[in-house]
């Protein structure tokens, strides 16, 4: 006896959702656009992060040194500089060797290494190459360094590093701050649209509430139908977003992976890997924010 | 089956619906509420089938304490107790038959049972030839009788008639008393809320007379006195 109800509550729920066409149209519109800005957030915040996380990769310091400086010295400021906390790794860069990189990176620029043939030494340093555990921490590793008093360091710069990751960080922090504002304007925008929704089919369904009223048909009953339709919106424009959210990602992979050139990085496999966790949740979130919106609207004008 | 006990409404301090109604009818009877415009009549119909609320007194109708009655509780009360209106209170994009049939949707009764009750009751009323029409394709006394066929679809102990021959030329009005006395002859408490004095004074049955929210009269066979 209670599945006939609770059927027939979606069957009217139906009806209804059929006999305002545009209103429903609307309103799933409204609600694909919150979910999908809500997802096109997540996505660049997934980007950003990796983005991030690539060039933090390729962020180390280094700690140039006196070319007299003898092995035994470079060694042991070595050894001090790897004991330090937040330190992943330290490479020594003996002089010839930053002449090879240094040739090989500036090879498509004659007027350099036309420079470098004429001068008759190799014009570099050694140099000690320090990967830090955690690019987030640069401050305190760079303070560290800097404490460091020894007769073989000819020079310390890291100003470009921190100047550099200030800025990406920057970048992040307004990219995601911008895509919350655009998502919590859409779920307010949500939150409005529903309960107006709600509160038009109820008074297109006037006479058919009071009728129902008349003859005895639960609260629930007459309430019911609402709420089912405003489920039944979160459902469709879910499986729109679902559906439109994945094609758009994999017509973006492609630029990604030009971007993220030799690195693994796969928006849509970050977002197929974690579907229950991202769609799932946002399924739930929906539902529970559109039944808010419906009960208090049908709390407040089914009593016509 | 109805009994009011000191009812008064008060919808603020200065305007009173009702004041201090008292009376009681049995099971079975076919009671003629009477009064002109504005006397309360509506208003008692109301608070009978609990869309309102009493202000003072105590209602009992069919074993139920209208007074202390939950919110929870109405619905189950209003299935036990017809109701039918001057305007029929019709869905029009529902065929006849689909409105009596919409009654017992909402209460969830199952499809196999709908289909069996509904084609039964609209032949009470005499409309088994016209179920399949639209309200505005039939009569205002056809109307008023496919509300009274959703109405006793839960064949229910009272019903309340508010007015039902209000929209109705003399011949369609006294077919609908007639079906009210048909209903009333199966044991059905009929309470028959009008301002039509020759259609009272024909019954020849209980009239109740309602003058300024107070009840001025009551006789076992009455007539239509103010």
């Amino acid at each position: 006896m209670r599945l006939i109800p609770l059927l027939r509550i979606f069957k009217f729920s139906f009806q209804d959702i059929v006999r305002n066409v545009w209103l429903s149209l609307v309103t799933v519109i409204i609600l694909v656009l919150t979910l999908f800005s809500v997802n096109l957030l997540l996505a660049v915040k997934a980007i950003s992060s990796a983005a991030v996380a690539t060039v933090k990769e390729k962020v180390d310091i280094s700690l140039y040194l006196r070319t007299t400086a003898e092995p035994d010295k470079i060694m042991a400021l070595k050894a001090r500089v790897s004991s330090l906390p937040n330190v992943k790794e330290v490479k020594y860069l003996s002089q010839e060797e930053a002449l090879v990189i240094f040739k090989k990176n500036h090879e498509a620029d004659p007027q350099i290494i036309e420079a470098l043939r004429e001068l008759d030494k190799n014009p570099l340093t050694p140099s000690l190459i320090i990967k830090p555990v955690d690019a987030n921490n640069f401050n305190d590793l760079i303070n560290a360094l800097n404490k460091i008093d020894d007769p073989i360091i000819e020079s310390r710069n890291f100003e470009d590093h921190k100047a550099m990751l200030a800025k990406i960080n920057d970048i992040t922090r307004k990219v995601s701050d911008a895509g919350f504002m655009v998502s919590v304007i859409f779920i307010l925008i949500t939150l409005m649209v529903i309960y107006n929704t709600v509160k038009v089919a109820i008074y297109t369904h006037k006479s058919e509430i009071g009728i129902m009223r008349l003859v005895g048909a639960s609260n629930w009953f007459i309430r019911g139908p609402f709420l089912a339709s405003s489920l039944i919106y979160s459902v469709v424009s879910m499986i729109i977003v679902v559906t439109g959210f994945l094609v758009f990602l994999n017509l973006l992979q492609p630029y990604l992976e030009t971007f993220f050139m030799g690195y693994n990085f796969n928006i849509l496999s970050y977002f197929t890997s974690n579907f229950g966790g991202i769609f799932g949740v946002e399924l739930l979130v929906a539902l529970a924010i559109n039944s808010l919106a419906s009960l208090i609207a049908v709390s407040k004008y089914s009593h016509v | 089956m109805i009994k009011l006990k000191g009812v008064s409404k008060f919808y603020n301090p200065n305007v009173v619906a009702l004041d201090d109604v008292s009376f009681h009818i049995k099971p079975g009877e076919f009671v003629s509420l009477v009064g002109q415009s504005g006397t309360g009549k509506t208003t008692m119909v109301k608070l009978m089938i609990g869309e309102e609320r009493v202000s003072r007194g105590a209602i009992h109708v069919g074993g139920w304490d209208i007074t202390k009655i939950s919110q929870h509780d109405i619905p189950y009360l209003r299935r036990q107790i017809g109701v039918i209106f001057q305007d029929f209170k019709l869905l029009p994009k529902k065929t006849l038959l689909e409105n009596v049939e919409f009654a017992l949707q909402v209460c969830g009764k199952p499809m196999a049972k709908i289909k069996k009750i509904a084609p039964q009751v609209m032949k009470i009323v005499g409309l088994e030839s016209k179920m399949h029409r639209y309200p505005n394709e039939v009569s205002g006394g056809e109307c008023q009788r496919a509300a009274i066929a959703r109405s006793l679809v839960y064949q229910p102990k009272i019903l309340l008639a508010d007015e039902p021959t209000g929209n109705l030329d003399s011949i369609n009005a006294k077919e609908i008393i007639d079906l009210l006395l048909k209903i009333n002859s199966f044991g059905t408490t009929v309470v028959l809320v009008t301002h039509n004095r020759d259609i009272v004074n024909k019954l020849r049955k209980r009239v109740l007379t309602l003058h300024e929210g107070r009840l001025v009269s009551d006789q076992a066979v009455g007539k239509y006195v103010i």
